[in-house]
């Protein structure tokens, strides 16, 4: 059974990996996301740029921790964490 | 922007469309996608790559960020989109942290539409942390900007003809031009 359970465990993985690979990547064509696809590359994005999570970053922003970056602005927009 | 007898995806992809345009006047292949924001209701554009980089006339390359954030909603019997917000950042470097321009309107802080410029006075103040007061500034004057009077190289030939047609586009249906839109 343990065997079993490694071997389920393992594969999982290495699919959770190869998509998570696939699913952060940038789309290859314009049109339109679906919200999880579009989430992914902003928490992706954020995570490349201010090593945060999206709720961290958002907490940042709008307590103006991020003021001198202007990539934070851009990031802001597109999470949202800029909205009124 | 007003898009008569539409459904509101075929909106959004109008307004993607004509942004698309004038951004393949300085790319060939750059483009624009669109995704609901994570934290909030409305839907942004974000563009790949991020940055896009700009050739120029004398072999050098500078970076543009672009994004916008808007929403869309039905008025009597037509499908409106609002833009809510847009971040246009121009740098010598591919991280724009280091930007030489960053035309800014992003309502909750501040309200107005600005400009930062990476710039120091004889007094050593700096102006890349302060608000230079523009209007609303379109996509279009920032590439027409680029293109005349930072040497980009246009990515078509007929690039006056497609700015000049989508800027008119967005004239015709912006609903405030000052430099806030409340």
């Amino acid at each position: 059974m343990v065997e079993v359970m490694r071997l389920v465990v393992g594969r999982f993985s290495r699919r959770r990996h190869a998509e998570e690979v696939a699913e952060v990547a940038e789309p290859q064509s314009g049109g339109t996301l679906t919200p999880e696809e579009f989430r992914r590359i902003v928490e992706q994005r954020i995570r490349d740029r201010f090593d945060m999570s999206l709720t961290e970053f958002a907490a940042a922003f709008r307590a103006g921790k991020l003021d001198d970056d202007p990539a934070a602005y851009d990031l802001a927009v597109v999470s949202g964490a800029s909205a009124r | 922007m007003r898009l008569h007898g539409e459904t509101e995806s075929a909106a959004r992809e109008r307004y993607k469309y004509y942004l698309q345009q004038a951004l393949s006047c300085i790319h060939p292949s750059a483009y624009f996608y669109i995704g609901k924001q994570p934290l909030a209701d409305e839907w942004a554009l974000s563009t790949n790559p991020i940055p896009i980089p700009l050739q120029t006339r004398d072999g050098g390359v500078l970076y543009l960020t672009a994004t916008q954030s808007f929403r869309t909603k039905r008025q009597k019997r037509e499908w409106k989109v609002s833009t809510q917000a847009y971040i246009y950042n121009v740098s010598e470097w591919a991280d724009t942290r280091d930007y030489m321009f960053a035309w800014h309107w992003h309502p909750s802080q501040p309200p107005e539409c600005h400009l930062h410029v990476s710039a120091e006075l004889s007094n050593h103040m700096k102006l890349d942390k302060k608000h230079l007061p523009t209007a609303r500034v379109s996509f279009e004057e920032v590439l027409r900007f680029l293109i005349e009077e930072f040497d980009v190289e246009p990515a078509k030939s007929e690039w006056q003809g497609v700015l000049a047609e989508t800027q008119e586009r967005y004239e015709r249906h912006r609903s405030w031009w000052g430099s806030t839109r409340d």
